[in-house]
C-alpha cells in the first residue's frame, strides 16, 4: 500500500513540479549566461497563457491536439512504471518491456505531430527526430537491459545487487548519454532547431495545442532524467526505507535535471549528419565495452 | 593582375594616379577614349557606348581592377544625356577608374558589362529601375522597384518630384526560373534573419541545390531625398541612418566624398577621431556578429557573453560621442566632439578590459566541438568566385583576397598606424569568423596607436565652398567591407549621390556558398557575410503545393494565410 501511495504521490508531484523544474533550468541557463532570466514559475505562466488562448482547430491542428493529449497520457503512464523509492515491483516482470514500449510510443507521437502538419519545416524536423530517435532508442533499450542485468534485477525486480562493477558504470554512462539525447536538449534538439527550422515540429502549433505539446515535452524530459536517476539509485534502493528512498530519488532526479541543463549550456547545436555519426560511434564503443564487461563479470 | 614595381608607389598618391593614367592611355589608345583626372585618386575615362565593353574588358580583366559599383545619372539638363559611371578600383595602385558612358535622352540604352564583370550585375539593374537606362545584352528584371510600380516612372530622374506616390498598377510579373525541387522559403520573416529579406532554398533531402534571393524590400529612397530636399550639411545625419550598425561608416564616407570634391583640408585631429570611432564601430559590429553566429549555431552561452562584452564598447561610444549608436559627430570639414586626456585614459582602460574578455571568450567559443565542426568546411567561397564577384571585406579576405580599403585606398589617419590585414585561404565559415576575430584585436591596437599619436589643433574647418559638377568618390572599410559613396556636386546639395553598402556586393556570393550545403548550415552561411538588409521591402511567396511563385501583394498574403 505504501508503494502504491508513493507512486501516486510521485505522479502528482511530477505533474506539478515539471514546469518549475523547467523554470529552474531557465534560471540556471540565465545565470551561466550572465543575465537575470525569467522567474522560476515562468513556464507555468507560459502554459497558463497558452491555455487561455482561443483553440483554433484547423485541418491539421485537430489531429495534433488528439495526439498531444495521448502523449500527455502516455507520459503519465510511463511515470507509473518508474519505481519511486521502491524496488521495481509495481508492474513486476512487465516493467521494462512496458517502459520501452511507452518511451518508443512517446517519441513516435512527437514525430507523428510533425508529419501530420504539412509544413515543410515541421516535416524536416520530424524526419530529423526520426533519424536521431532510431539510433538513440536502440542504445537506450540496450543500456536499460545492461543496467538492470548489472544491478541483478533482470526483469523480475526481486533481487538488487549493491556492489558497483565496471560493467554497471559503463552501462549507466550509456544510459545517461542516451537519456540526455532523448530529452531533446542541445546539441540534439534538431527537430526544433530554431534558426533554420523556425521551431520545426512546433511551428504550426499555437494556443492550448502548443501548451499541451510543450507540457508533454517537459514531462518527457522528466522521464528521461528519472531513468538516469533510477539507474544510479537502483543499487542503493534496497538499503533505504521506502519514504527516504522516495525523497532521495526525487532529489536525484532534480540533480540529474540540473546536470542536463548545465550540459545544454556548454554545447552548441549539432547537425543531423554529425550527430548521427557521433552517436553511432559513441554507442557502438559503449555497448561493446558494457557487453564485454558484463559478459566477463567485471 | 599584379604589376611589378607597384610596391614602390604609395597607394593613391599623385605618382600612382599618373602611372595608371599612363597605363590607361597605352591600353585604351585604340578605343577613342578621353582620360582625365577627377578629384583626388579618381580618373575618368569617357568612352562611347560602342567601346564600353572593350574598355571594361581591359580594365577588369587585363588590369585586374575590381568592380566597385556603377551609377546612373540623369544629366539631361547638362548635356541632354543620361550618364552611366562604372567605377573600377585598382587596389594595387589605390586609384579609381571611373568609366563614363553617355546615352542620349532619345535612345537611353547602354550595353551590359555584367558578363565581363559579374560584380556589376545588380548595379546595372538598379540604374535600369531607378533611371530607366536600358541595359542591352543581358536578362533584365526588376530588382528594386516594387512589382506594382508603373513601368515608365523612374524615381531618380530629375523631372520626377520627391515623394511621388503613384497608384498601384497591374504589370506582367517578371519570369523567374522554377525548379522541380521543393523551395524552402527563408524569409521575409524568419528566426535566422534579423531583417526582412527573402531566400528561397531548393533542396534535395537536406542538401541545397540552388538558391534564389529577393531583396530591396524596404528601399527608402535616401539618395533621392539627398538630391532633392536636403543640403550638404544635413546629409551626414541621414547618411548615418542608412545602417543601424555601421552608420558612422556611411556618414564618414559621405563627408569624405564632399571634402574631396571641395578640396577641404580636414584637420588631422579630426581624422584621428573619425578613424578611432570607425574602429570602435568595427569592434561593436564584429562582436555583435559573433554573438549572432553563436546563436545560429545553438551556442547561446557564447551569444550572451559576446553581447555582454559588446556592452562595454557601446558605453565607450556613448562616452566619446554622446550616443551608443548613430553618433552624429561627423560634419563636413571635421567632427563635432573632441577628446581630452581624461577620456584617453578611460578609453585605454576599457580597451584593456575588452581585449582580455574577448580573448577568453574566443578560446572557449572555438573549443566548443559543435561550433568548430559546423564552421569548418561549410559555406565555401573559392578565391576565383570571390574575385569574379568583386566581394569585399571579411568575405573577400577569408577567400584569399588581400583587400582592405584602409590599406589599398588610404584615408583618414590610417596611414599613421600599423596593422595587419588578416587573410585566410579556406573561404569557409570558420575563415570568415577568424578574420573578424583577428580584426577585433587589430582594431583595439589601431585605437591605442591613434590615441598615442593624437595630434593637437582644431577639429573642424568652418569655411569652405563646394563647386558644382565635381565628380568624387570615397570609400571606407566598414565592418562588413568596402562602403562607397559616389558624388556629383550640385548647388547647395549633391546633384547625384549614390551609396553602395558592402552587403550589396557580397549577397550574390551566397549562391555559390550555399550550393551543395546542408540546410542546417544555411543560416550560419547567410550570416557569415554579415548581411545588412535595411533596404528591403517586397516579398514573394512560394505556394508549396504547386511550387508557383506569387508576389507578396497584400491580397495574396491574406489569401494564403486564410487557406487553412
Amino acid at each position: 500500500m505504501l508503494y502504491v501511495s508513493l507512486q501516486i504521490a510521485f505522479i502528482i508531484l511530477t505533474t506539478l513540479i515539471v514546469p518549475i523544474l523547467d523554470g529552474i533550468e531557465r534560471k540556471i541557463k540565465a545565470k551561466l549566461h550572465s543575465r537575470i532570466g525569467p522567474p522560476i514559475l515562468q513556464t507555468w505562466y507560459d502554459i497558463r497563457k497558452l491555455f487561455a488562448k482561443e483553440l483554433v482547430l484547423t485541418r491539421t491542428a485537430f489531429p495534433i491536439l488528439l495526439v498531444s493529449l495521448v502523449m500527455v497520457g502516455l507520459c503519465i503512464l510511463t511515470l507509473l512504471v518508474i519505481p519511486a523509492g521502491s524496488s521495481w515491483t509495481f508492474f513486476s516482470s512487465m516493467s521494462l518491456p512496458l517502459l520501452i514500449v511507452l518511451i518508443a510510443s512517446i517519441h513516435s507521437l512527437i514525430i507523428i505531430t510533425s508529419i501530420v502538419s504539412d509544413n515543410l519545416y515541421a516535416i524536416i524536423g520530424g524526419f530529423r527526430e526520426l533519424t536521431i530517435g532510431i539510433i538513440n532508442e536502440i542504445a537506450l533499450i540496450i543500456a536499460l537491459v545492461l543496467t538492470l542485468i548489472n544491478v541483478g534485477l533482470g526483469y523480475s525486480g526481486s533481487q538488487i545487487t549493491t556492489g558497483i562493477k565496471v560493467s554497471y558504470i559503463s552501462a549507466v554512462i550509456l544510459l545517461a548519454i542516451s537519456s540526455y539525447v532523448a530529452s531533446g536538449r542541445i546539441p540534439f534538439d534538431l527537430g526544433e532547431a530554431e534558426p533554420e527550422l523556425a521551431s520545426g515540429v512546433l511551428i504550426e502549433l499555437s494556443g492550448p495545442v502548443l501548451g499541451t505539446v510543450l507540457y508533454s515535452i517537459i514531462l518527457k524530459r522528466f522521464i528521461f532524467a528519472s531513468i538516469t536517476a533510477l539507474a544510479l539509485f537502483l543499487p542503493f534502493m534496497r538499503l533505504l526505507n521506502p519514504l527516504l528512498a522516495f525523497i532521495l530519488f526525487i532529489l536525484l532526479i532534480i540533480a540529474v535535471w540540473i546536470v542536463h541543463a548545465v550540459t545544454a549550456v556548454l554545447l552548441g547545436r549539432s547537425r543531423v549528419d554529425i550527430a548521427t555519426k557521433t552517436l553511432i560511434c559513441v554507442y557502438i564503443a559503449l555497448i561493446f565495452l558494457s557487453t564485454i564487461f558484463t559478459g566477463v563479470g567485471l | 593582375m599584379k604589376n611589378d614595381g607597384v610596391k614602390t608607389l604609395a597607394k593613391g598618391s599623385d605618382k600612382a594616379v599618373d602611372t595608371v593614367l599612363k597605363l590607361l592611355k597605352e591600353k585604351l589608345s585604340k578605343y577613342n577614349v578621353r582620360i582625365s583626372r577627377a578629384v583626388a585618386n579618381n580618373l575618368i575615362v569617357d568612352v562611347s557606348r560602342r567601346h564600353l565593353r572593350d574598355v571594361a574588358k581591359i580594365v577588369h580583366n587585363e588590369l585586374g581592377a575590381y568592380v566597385r559599383t556603377c551609377v546612373g545619372c540623369d544629366e539631361r539638363n547638362k548635356n541632354g544625356c543620361f550618364a552611366v559611371y562604372h567605377i573600377f578600383g585598382l587596389d594595387d595602385y589605390g586609384v579609381n577608374v571611373i568609366v563614363r558612358t553617355l546615352a542620349p535622352a532619345n535612345d537611353v540604352k547602354v550595353p551590359s558589362i555584367a558578363d565581363i564583370a559579374p560584380g556589376a550585375d545588380w548595379c546595372e539593374l538598379e540604374f535600369r529601375d531607378l533611371l530607366g537606362i536600358d541595359v542591352t545584352g543581358r536578362p533584365v528584371y526588376r530588382l528594386i522597384l516594387p512589382e506594382d510600380w508603373p513601368d515608365n516612372l523612374h524615381p531618380l530622374r530629375k523631372d520626377v518630384p520627391y515623394g511621388i506616390r503613384p497608384p498601384s498598377v497591374k504589370r506582367e510579373e517578371d519570369t523567374l526560373t522554377e525548379l522541380e525541387s521543393p523551395g524552402i522559403p527563408v524569409g521575409p520573416y524568419h528566426p535566422a534573419l534579423h531583417e526582412p529579406e527573402y531566400f528561397e532554398l531548393y533542396v534535395e533531402g537536406e542538401t541545397i541545390i540552388d538558391v534564389r534571393y529577393r531583396g530591396f524590400h524596404i528601399h527608402r529612397g535616401i539618395e533621392k531625398l539627398g538630391e532633392s530636399k536636403l543640403t550638404y550639411k544635413q546629409i551626414p545625419f541621414i547618411a548615418e541612418r542608412i545602417c543601424g550598425i555601421c552608420g558612422f561608416c556611411h556618414s564618414t564616407c559621405y563627408v569624405m566624398a564632399v571634402e574631396k570634391a571641395a578640396k577641404i583640408e580636414v584637420p588631422e585631429r579630426a581624422e584621428f577621431i573619425r578613424a578611432m570611432v570607425l574602429e570602435i564601430e568595427r569592434i561593436h559590429s564584429h562582436l555583435l556578429w559573433l554573438g549572432v553566429a553563436c546563436h545560429l549555431l545553438g551556442y547561446d552561452a557564447g551569444f550572451m557573453h559576446t553581447w555582454r562584452i559588446r556592452e562595454a564598447i557601446m558605453k565607450l561610444a556613448e562616452y566619446l560621442t554622446g550616443s551608443r549608436k548613430t553618433y552624429g559627430i561627423n560634419i563636413i570639414g571635421g567632427v563635432r566632439k573632441d577628446i581630452n586626456k581624461e577620456k584617453i585614459q578611460n578609453v585605454l582602460r576599457t580597451l584593456n578590459h575588452i581585449e582580455r574578455e574577448v580573448k577568453e571568450l574566443i578560446d572557449v567559443m572555438l573549443s566548443v566541438p559543435e561550433v568548430k565542426r559546423r564552421l569548418t568546411g561549410t559555406g565555401i567561397l573559392t578565391k576565383g568566385e570571390a574575385r569574379k564577384l568583386s566581394v569585399v571585406g571579411p568575405v573577400a579576405r577569408a577567400s584569399g583576397l588581400n583587400r582592405d580599403v584602409r590599406k589599398d585606398y588610404p584615408y583618414l589617419a590610417y596611414k599613421y598606424v600599423s596593422f595587419k590585414v588578416p587573410v585566410y585561404t579556406e573561404g569557409d565559415n570558420l575563415s570568415r569568423t577568424l578574420v573578424r576575430v583577428e580584426e577585433i584585436f587589430e582594431s583595439i591596437s589601431i585605437i591605442r596607436q591613434l590615441l598615442d599619436r593624437l595630434p593637437g589643433g582644431d577639429i573642424k574647418v568652418e569655411k569652405y565652398e563646394i563647386e558644382p559638377d565635381k565628380v568624387s568618390t570615397a570609400a571606407v572599410e566598414a565592418p562588413r567591407g568596402e562602403d562607397i559613396h559616389f558624388l556629383i556636386t550640385g548647388k547647395g546639395r549633391p546633384y547625384r549621390w549614390k551609396v553602395r553598402a558592402p552587403t550589396y556586393q557580397n549577397i550574390p556570393a551566397l549562391r555559390p556558398m550555399l550550393r551543395e550545403q546542408l540546410l542546417a548550415d544555411a543560416p550560419i552561411t547567410i550570416a557569415s557575410i554579415d548581411p545588412c538588409f535595411s533596404c528591403t521591402d517586397r516579398a514573394i511567396i512560394i505556394e508549396i503545393r504547386n511550387g508557383k511563385v506569387v508576389n507578396a501583394k497584400r491580397i495574396n498574403i491574406v489569401r494564403l494565410s486564410r487557406r487553412r
